[in-house]
């Protein structure tokens, strides 16, 4: 169910030509010099119909503390104040390329073309803001209310299945689940996992083993370690938040009097908040004392734009932050967050509203595979930044990704070139007596000192990931050891014991004979040792003695 | 206009992203020739990464499926766990009275492993173990190297084919499908030994 390229002639109704795109941006000034006009005529009637999106607009205390954050200091950057205000724009050339865009592309696209202007006055500033807030709300409408209708396809037989295999989750029937859950939706979240990996440009070989471990591990992820909230709750509540008002609308009903109590404390506690919300008498959602109480999901969606939109004004008294993408992006994560908070009181409450309102839907079969695969997507990139491991069954695999591939001057090896140099370097380790200084790194990583340091700093840049900084970054190396020692000890029984027959040989020569003994075995990637042959030679006859104690 | 991220495309081409997101980027791929370019040329490198046939699908350590149950038992030292070469019996409780057949997996670096039968000598059916008390019949394994070792009983019919002179992947390919349908009773379990 991967996403198909769009079309532009028919895609998303949002595309503009380039003189569309200037007649729209006039409107909008225009627009807002009226709003402005009459606002100072103590009339916010055009001033809420250009801010109609922003649901906040339809209750005149919520529209009145938008306006008066209009008062205080706006700086908008000089390329952005240009982009919306300049008359310069309707003379720019039409450009030759892409001549249909969506708004907030153009919007960009203008910050870059023209010379940037101060606002002459505090009231063209206002008019800037007001134009930008009109513009925010279309875009917060898209992208938090029509995008998500019309995306799921209802497939009646597949609807059911996925139905059935809800029960079996919120039952918590664990035979129901576990085969069928992974016959459905493993190759979803597979194929979240490998976008993940494809864009850190991992090589196709250690791609395809992390998502064969993490196949193996699917079923486990989503039932979840004892002490962390259950995977699948947090999947049923991405589920939920498909609903077709919308995200936030989707949820809140599901809500309810103890979630209500955390998200009224988190007004009242948190900064962000409390500045915009805080405010006595601003919110009507008042502590539900009976279910009858509670706030209904248009007081919610009023709230959350209010804040959103109060974020955006103080955010444009810093020029730096007034940009196109960057208000964009303030707007996007704030509505992710706040969808966030709600999504995850719903899976943490008890009771059977989760239940009622999941079962509740139709298309489930396509929501829940969205969700499957969004929920591990997100998965995929903690793992990725924790270098955490895909723990299939309680014993730990470590999984270490190394980000960028090596740069293209380094020449491509020879197959098996790799292998190579990681059993010489082990050989060298082993030889200069750290096997359980190397053991416990590649079990356990973290910091390492004397000689075991140095010879890390030994091993071949191959084996190891791009510098960062002036260090070497170890953990390709670590992934190769952290399960392969033991075989790659194994193999090297045999050179430890050419090694170890030394002990009786004379001193002269010596040298000689220790590199006759390891040459099958030696990667010219590294350097012979040059010194300490008497202690090597008797580590390596300690290393294969059958007392020895080894243990891997 | 900034280009989009190598990871906001991937995601979107594995339709990973949130609806807003992802028509988000529909807008700028259909406004931008150049970023269809890129992203088809990224669908055209991307490969389809098809789940793999010889996985064993086992539950997790210390569940059983269709029935079977299994309880560990060691000898205890001061230490808490069974020394190398202690016998550690494993107490199977069959799910039903039909002829089965006894195969042992172990979890080695690379996936999970048949250790029991090897060959076809090393058959055995179930009802050559021990029967205990309760009518479970008790296995014994004596791991042979140190550490935690992850393993699993499952029981199939005694009249499963299995054909010897296969490649081991191919030769238990039909069970592990079973396995993966949750048809054939399993049970996994760790043993520890120091």
């Amino acid at each position: 169910m991967s996403a198909t390229l769009p079309n532009p002639a028919m895609a998303t109704g949002r595309l503009l030509s380039w003189p569309d795109y200037l007649a729209r941006r006039a409107r909008t000034r225009a627009l807002a010099e009226g709003a402005l006009h009459r606002l100072e005529g103590g009339d916010a009637g055009v001033a809420q119909a250009l801010l109609g999106p922003w649901r906040c607009a339809d209750a005149p205390t919520l529209l009145s503390a938008l306006l008066d954050r209009l008062e205080e200091p706006l700086h908008p950057s000089g390329a952005s104040f240009a982009a919306v205000m300049s008359v310069q724009a309707a003379r720019l050339p039409p450009p030759r390329r892409d001549p249909v865009r969506a708004g907030h592309v153009w919007r960009e696209w203008l910050e870059t073309q023209l010379s940037p202007e101060e606002p002459a006055s505090a009231r063209e500033a206002k008019i800037w803001a007001l134009c930008e807030l009109a513009r925010l709300g279309e875009e917060r409408d898209q992208l938090e209310r029509r995008a998500w209708r019309g995306r799921y396809k209802a497939d009646p037989e597949r609807d059911r299945d996925a139905a059935w295999l809800w029960e079996g989750w919120f039952a918590r029937d664990y035979g129901r689940v576990f085969y069928t859950w992974g016959r459905r939706f493993a190759a979803s979240a597979g194929a979240a996992l490998s976008a993940v990996l494809r864009a850190r440009q991992l090589p196709d070989e250690l791609r395809r083993y992390h998502l064969r471990t993490f196949r193996e591990a699917f079923e486990i992820l989503c039932f979840g370690n004892t002490g962390e909230p259950e995977p699948w709750r947090e999947i049923a509540a991405r589920v939920v938040e498909g609903g077709p008002a919308g995200p936030v609308a989707a949820l809140v009903p599901g809500l309810e009097a103890p979630s209500w109590r955390k998200v009224l404390g988190c007004v009242a506690s948190r900064r962000a908040w409390a500045h915009t919300l805080g405010r006595p008498g601003l919110l009507e959602l008042s502590e539900p004392s009976s279910p009858a109480d509670l706030p209904t999901p248009s007081a919610v969606e009023q709230a959350v734009d209010l804040h959103l939109a109060l974020r955006l004004l103080s955010s444009w008294s810093t020029p730096e932050r007034s940009g196109a993408r960057r208000s964009l992006q303030g707007l996007r994560q704030g509505l992710v967050r706040a969808r966030g908070r709600l999504r995850a009181l719903l899976r943490d409450q008890e009771g059977e509203r989760l239940r009622a309102a999941l079962l509740g839907m139709d298309a489930l079969y396509s929501r829940t595979d969205s969700a499957v695969r969004s929920y591990f997507h997100s998965w995929a990139w903690r793992a990725l930044h924790g270098s955490l491991a895909i723990q299939p069954y309680v014993v730990t695999r470590t999984c270490v990704f190394t980000g960028r591939p090596p740069p293209p001057s380094r020449p491509p090896l020879e197959p098996g070139a790799r292998e190579a140099m990681a059993r010489t370097w082990v050989l060298l380790v082993l030889l200069r007596g750290e096997r359980d200084a190397l053991h416990r790194w590649a079990r356990e990583g973290g910091e390492t000192d004397g000689s075991f340091a140095r010879l890390l700093l030994s091993a071949p840049e191959p084996l190891t990931g791009n510098r960062v900084g002036k260090n070497k970054d170890y953990r390709p190396l670590r992934a190769r050891l952290s399960e392969g020692l033991s075989a790659v000890e194994a193999d090297l029984l045999p050179v430890l014991g050419r090694v170890g027959a030394l002990c009786e040989a004379p001193a002269r020569g010596l040298k000689g004979r220790f590199y006759e003994a390891l040459a099958p075995d030696w990667s010219e990637a590294l350097p012979l040792p040059e010194r300490g042959f008497p202690s090597m030679i008797a580590t390596a006859r300690a290393l294969c003695a059958p007392q020895s104690g080894r243990s891997a | 206009m900034i280009r989009p991220s190598e990871d906001l495309l991937h995601a979107w081409l594995e339709g990973a992203l949130e609806p807003g997101e992802a028509a988000l980027l529909e807008e700028q791929i259909a406004s931008s020739v150049a970023l269809r370019r890129r992203v088809e040329a990224l669908r055209a490198q991307r490969d389809e990464d098809e789940a793999p046939e010889d996985l064993w699908l086992l539950p997790p350590l210390g569940h059983g499926h269709r029935g079977l149950g299994a309880r560990v038992e060691a000898a205890l030292h001061l230490d808490g766990a069974p020394r190398l070469g202690d016998p550690v019996r494993v107490h199977l409780r069959p799910p039903d009275a039909l002829p089965r057949l006894v195969v042992v997996l172990m979890r080695a670096s690379e996936g999970w492993q048949v250790v029991l039968p090897l060959e076809v000598g090393e058959r055995f059916a179930l009802s050559e173990l021990p029967l205990g008390p309760e009518g479970t019949r008790t296995l014994i394994v004596t791991p042979a190297v140190a550490g935690s070792h992850r393993m699993a009983v499952v029981l199939p019919p005694l009249d499963i084919v299995l054909d010897w002179n296969l490649p081991e992947a191919e030769r238990w390919a039909g069970l592990r499908r079973a396995l993966a349908r949750g048809e054939l009773p399993v049970h996994t379990f760790v043993v520890e030994v120091r």
